[in-house]
């Protein structure tokens, strides 16, 4: 009678193990910051028992971790590099981009500088560094200060490529941890100018100029009119099972895309 | 309707048939089909990652797996066969003629290394050479080894290891390249393999150049070059007795100021070169000592250098005609030095035999045709003269004269190529003695060399 009871309390305890699914999420701080966990709050009231470890520093990082099997999800701003390939196939990893979300990078300045408007080359030459007083562009004479990501953020690389022709930043540009760090600085700072994700555009102190008369909106970034519009992604080994299938579903879902709308980014469909 | 695989399969097909190495370049191509409606995003990203690894996996390309920082990646080199056919007869104070040093040699020549590039105008390289002299990279087939055909003897060297920054419009010149380590130079050196510099020399140091565009006259461009290298750290070590060996290197300073108006017609080089250059040397001494047998090699050698080209087209061809003045402002006590039996100790002005005054060296010569597409071929011939204490043999071109100092004579030298990267090159050398009397160690009473390689670039 005892091993009985022993037995069914083993059983127990597995059958609890299995329902308790961790999902490990690595990558983009574009989307780990806020919206990844916002849709890992709402994934886990509808799947009790599912818990969630989200680390979100850089989508260099997040590509990395599903090449070494240490996340289901990688979280990236931007698509895989060739040599990330290369490295996830050598290791027999075969990374599968999908979209979540689309964004676009807004060029942000204080929200004191009289500036509302900047060419795509006024950009390109601005973060090159070929621009470096506000009153080469019409603004107000000051030095103009650059805000950047870090060399490990997938938007840091994708800004290159949509604003910058792939041209190196200024020797003098700053480079910050987040998208909310930009924001800060920014905000602090006159002559201050940065990029951020769509859901950044609204933090306080700050003001997105538009580019040659388009600023980042969903209508704009969704027909692609906007130029500073990118995909964003989950990258998983081939097709996700398990727990990070159904995540993946759940953010792809209609639930799952109005969290997208609300945190600030583009929805992959037209929602109603 | 078409499916997806369809779609894919289809597009995929279009570009791989343009080629794999399309996949990096085919963004473009899958927005436009986006845009067109022919494939949605998520199967558009889905087309992308495919063509990526179809890259990685079976392009040459898409497998060198290159760092994050690395821009650009270059490898280079080159491979020369040669035979060489050497009759030399040695320099005898005594005598005026030493025995016939006659011989075959079957020689090649390896050069193989990578230049990487990186953002902000910075690269990095390093190269392998054959052969462990400074001014050679021959080595030899049937040498010496433990058995015949054994690898024993062949062995390859880090002939370079450098960084090097070089932009243009950089602060107050036009152009600016600034190397460190163990690189090649980029100093104006007219002649067959450079004369005054041997063209395989690599110097261990730091070298600068600046260019300034139209100076003085419009089209007429000034640039400044500079090189501090160290020839011998002379580091103190326990083993060395204080006092007796100074914790102090030798070093060679190069400056050179070059005048030019060169104009580019059917990518060949026209106009005018002229360099006035400073070569010193610098070697520690304790009390009218040399502090090394090694250092005895850079004592009194302070040499103002003159090379001149003027190239002109004759017949379609370019026709350059250059020359080299040099002095060696200490000329005289260096032969002086050369020229005694000790190599410890300076004694000026006691010289065995009579040194006289030889602190001279020139080159005559012109060179006919350039070497740039295949059935090219180019002809040059050159007089030269080197006296005993006019410069270093540790620099000098080390085919003619053997290398040393204390000769004169002629050389010529007729290339052709094969195709873009083969070349066949015959060159022949023939020097004799300045001064028939000196020692042996001053150059041959008389040597002629006969080179005929074929070289592959790649």
């Amino acid at each position: 009678m005892n091993k009985f009871f022993l037995l069914l309390a083993a059983a127990a305890l597995t059958t609890s193990a299995l329902a308790s699914e961790k999902l490990v999420i690595k990558g983009s701080d574009t989307l780990g910051a806020k919206l990844v966990p916002i849709l890992a709050e709402d994934y886990k009231s509808r799947n009790p028992g599912t818990t969630f470890e989200i680390a979100a520093e850089g989508s260099t990082t997040g590509i990395a971790a599903v090449t070494d099997s240490t996340a289901q999800i990688g979280m990236s701003s931007r698509r895989a590099k060739s040599t990330e390939m290369s490295a996830a196939t050598v290791k027999g990893v075969t990374l599968k981009p999908t979209i979540v979300a689309f964004d676009g990078l807004g060029v942000i300045i204080n929200h004191a500088n009289p500036l509302t408007t900047l060419t795509k080359r006024q950009v390109e030459q601005i973060f090159a560094g070929d621009i470096t007083d506000w009153s080469q562009v019409g603004g107000a004479a000051g030095p103009i200060s650059i805000y950047t990501r870090n060399t490990s953020s997938g938007t840091y690389s994708d800004f290159k490529d949509l604003a910058m022709k792939k041209r190196d930043y200024a020797g003098s540009s700053q480079k910050m941890a987040g998208n909310e760090q930009i924001a800060s600085e920014v905000a602090k700072n006159a002559n201050g100018i940065g990029y951020v994700g769509l859901a950044y555009l609204h933090d306080p102190g700050i003001k997105t100029v538009s580019i040659e008369g388009s600023l980042p909106t969903e209508e704009s970034v969704i027909s692609k009119q906007y130029p500073y519009a990118r995909p964003t992604f989950y990258y998983t080994n081939g097709e996700p099972t398990g727990e990070a299938a159904k995540f993946v579903e759940f953010t792809l879902s209609d639930a799952g895309q109005q969290i997208v709308r609300k945190v600030g980014f583009v929805p992959v469909r037209k929602l109603n | 309707m078409l499916n997806l695989k369809s779609k894919l399969l289809t597009t995929a097909a279009f570009l791989c048939g343009a080629g794999l190495a399309l996949a990096q370049d085919s963004g473009p191509l899958i927005d436009l089909l986006v845009k067109k409606g022919v494939v949605n995003d998520q199967e558009a990203e889905e087309l992308r990652a495919e063509l990526v690894k179809d890259f990685v996996a079976n392009t040459p390309a898409g497998k060198l797996n290159l760092g994050s920082t690395v821009t650009g990646f270059r490898l280079a080199g080159d491979i020369r066969i040669r035979y060489q056919y050497d009759n030399e007869v040695a320099n005898f104070a005594a005598a005026t003629k030493g025995p016939n040093d006659d011989r075959s040699r079957y020689r090649y020549r390896f050069r193989f290394g990578p230049t990487v590039s990186f953002s902000k105008n910075w690269t990095a390289g390093f190269r392998l050479e054959t052969a462990n002299g400074a001014t050679s990279t021959n080595d030899d087939f049937g040498a010496s080894g433990s058995t015949n055909f054994a690898k024993d003897s062949n062995v390859a060297y880090v002939g370079q290891i450098y960084l090097q920054y070089a932009s243009a419009n950089w602060y107050f010149a036009d152009r600016a390249d600034f190397r460190v380590g163990k690189h090649a130079h980029t100093f104006f050196t007219p002649g067959v393999n450079g004369f005054w510099i041997d063209t395989d020399i690599n110097f261990e140091g730091i070298s600068e150049e600046l260019a300034f565009n139209d100076v003085g006259l419009k089209g007429w461009n000034l640039t400044l070059r500079g090189g501090q290298y160290l020839l011998a750290a002379n580091s103190r070590t326990a083993s060395k007795a204080a006092g007796s060996f100074l914790n102090t290197p030798s070093t060679m300073w190069v400056g050179q100021a070059e005048y030019s108006s060169i104009k580019l017609v059917e990518n060949n080089s026209y106009g005018t070169r002229i360099a006035p250059t400073i070569v010193a040397f610098t070697a520690p001494e304790i009390t009218g000592f040399i502090v090394n047998s090694e250092a005895n090699n850079y004592d009194n050698l302070f040499s103002f250098i003159l090379p001149v080209e003027h190239t002109i087209k004759v017949g379609n061809k370019p026709l350059a005609l250059y020359a080299t003045y040099g002095l060696n402002l200490q000329g005289a006590s260096r032969a002086n030095r050369l020229y005694s039996t000790s190599t410890t100790a300076v004694v000026y002005g006691t010289a065995n035999g009579n040194p006289k005054d030889y602190d001279t060296m020139f080159n005559a010569g012109f060179r006919y045709g350039a070497l740039r597409n295949p059935g090219d071929w180019q002809f040059t011939g050159e007089y030269r003269s080197v006296e005993s204490g006019a410069y270093t043999s540790l620099l000098l071109d080390s085919d003619f004269n053997g290398g040393r100092l204390n000769g004169k004579g002629y050389i010529f030298s007729l290339a052709y190529n094969w195709t873009d990267a083969i070349g066949t090159t015959a060159t022949f050398f023939s020097s004799k003695a300045i001064d028939k009397t000196g020692p042996a160690s001053l150059g041959f009473n008389k040597a002629d060399v006969f080179q005929l390689d074929l070289t592959a670039k790649f």
